[in-house]
C-alpha cells in the first residue's frame, strides 16, 4: 500500500471514530425519546431543581443542563424520577443564549418546586420516567452527521486499497 | 451566601431574576409550605437565599432587615451599564450615582425596601 493509502486508511479511522460516536448515543437517545411518548401519561410534581454555574465563557456565565427530582403516581404506587429528556433540548445558559445586556434565560422555567408537571412513565418499569418525551431535529440531525463522516470513512477505505 | 427575607418566594423571584437579572439557581420545596431558593447575580459567586418571613417577627423585618442603612452590596464591572438596564426596568434607585474615593455608587431599593448599593470599585 502506498504512503497516500496509509494516509487515507488514517483519516477513515478517524471519521468513523467520529461517525460512531455521533450515531450510536443519539440513535440510543431518539429510539428511548420516540418509544417515552407511547408510555404513559401522569402527573407529578417537582420537588427540586438547581443549576450549577460552574463556568463563564466569554464573561457570561455557562450552565449544563438543569437538574431536576420529581415525584409521580403511576399505577403501582408513587415514584420519583430525575429525567427531563431522552432527546430533546434541555434549556441552558451559555454565550448564545445569554446576551450582554438583556435577561440572562430562566433555565428553570417550568421546573420550579411544587410546579404541576405531566410525567411520561415506562408501564413495564415505572421507575423509568420523563417529562419531555418525543426527539428533537438536533438529534436527528447529528445522525445525520456520523451518518455522513462514516460514508467518507468507507470512501476512504475504498480509496485507501484502490491505490 | 446572604438571606433576603421575602413575603412570597415567586414575587421575589421574578423580581430578582427581572429587574436585576439574578439567575435562579435552586428551587426545592422542603415542605410544609418552605422552600429553598437561591438565585444568583451575573458574572458573580455569592448568592441569595430567598427565606419567607414564617413568623410575625422575620415578618416584621421584610424590606428592613438593617434598619434602613444599606443591607447589600452589588458590585459591578460596568456602573452605566447596570444603572441604565436597571432603571429600564424599573429598579428605585433614590439617589442620582454619585463618585466616591473607592468609585461610582448608587442606592436603590429592592421589591420590599431593602437598600442596596450599586457600585463600581475603582
Amino acid at each position: 500500500m502506498t504512503v497516500e493509502g496509509v494516509r487515507s486508511l488514517v483519516f477513515a479511522a478517524v471519521a468513523a471514530m467520529a461517525g460512531l460516536g455521533f450515531v450510536i448515543p443519539n440513535a440510543i437517545a431518539v429510539r428511548r425519546g420516540l418509544a417515552a411518548e407511547r408510555w404513559i401519561r401522569t402527573r407529578g410534581r417537582i420537588q427540586k431543581s438547581s443549576i450549577t454555574i460552574d463556568s463563564y465563557v466569554q464573561d457570561r456565565d455557562a450552565t449544563r443542563g438543569p437538574t431536576v427530582l420529581y415525584s409521580y403516581e403511576a399505577h403501582d404506587g408513587t415514584h420519583q424520577g430525575t429525567r427531563i429528556s431522552f432527546a430533546r433540548a434541555v434549556p441552558v445558559m451559555s454565550r448564545w443564549t445569554q446576551p450582554f445586556n438583556g435577561l440572562p434565560p430562566d433555565v428553570l422555567a417550568g421546573l420550579r418546586a411544587k410546579t404541576e408537571v405531566d410525567v411520561w412513565y415506562d408501564p413495564e418499569d415505572p421507575a423509568q420516567a420523563v417529562l419531555r418525551p418525543g426527539v428533537d431535529g438536533a438529534y436527528i440531525g447529528l445522525i445525520l452527521l456520523g451518518t455522513l463522516l462514516l460514508t467518507v470513512s468507507a470512501t476512504l477505505v475504498h480509496t485507501a486499497y484502490s491505490l | 451566601m446572604a438571606t433576603v427575607v421575602v413575603r412570597d418566594y415567586d414575587e421575589a423571584i421574578a423580581w430578582f431574576t427581572g429587574k436585576l437579572g439574578f439567575t435562579l439557581t435552586e428551587d426545592s420545596d422542603l415542605g410544609h409550605g418552605k422552600r429553598w431558593v437561591t438565585v444568583r447575580p451575573p458574572r458573580g459567586d455569592a448568592g441569595l437565599l430567598l427565606a419567607r418571613g414564617a413568623n410575625p417577627v422575620q415578618q416584621a423585618r421584610i424590606g428592613d432587615q438593617t434598619g434602613g442603612r444599606v443591607a447589600f452590596f452589588l458590585h459591578t464591572d460596568d456602573f452605566a451599564r447596570d444603572h441604565a438596564a436597571f432603571t429600564a426596568r424599573g429598579v428605585a434607585f433614590v439617589e442620582a450615582p454619585r463618585r466616591e474615593e473607592y468609585g461610582m455608587v448608587a442606592v436603590f431599593t429592592d421589591l420590599y425596601g431593602n437598600r442596596w448599593d450599586l457600585v463600581e470599585q475603582r
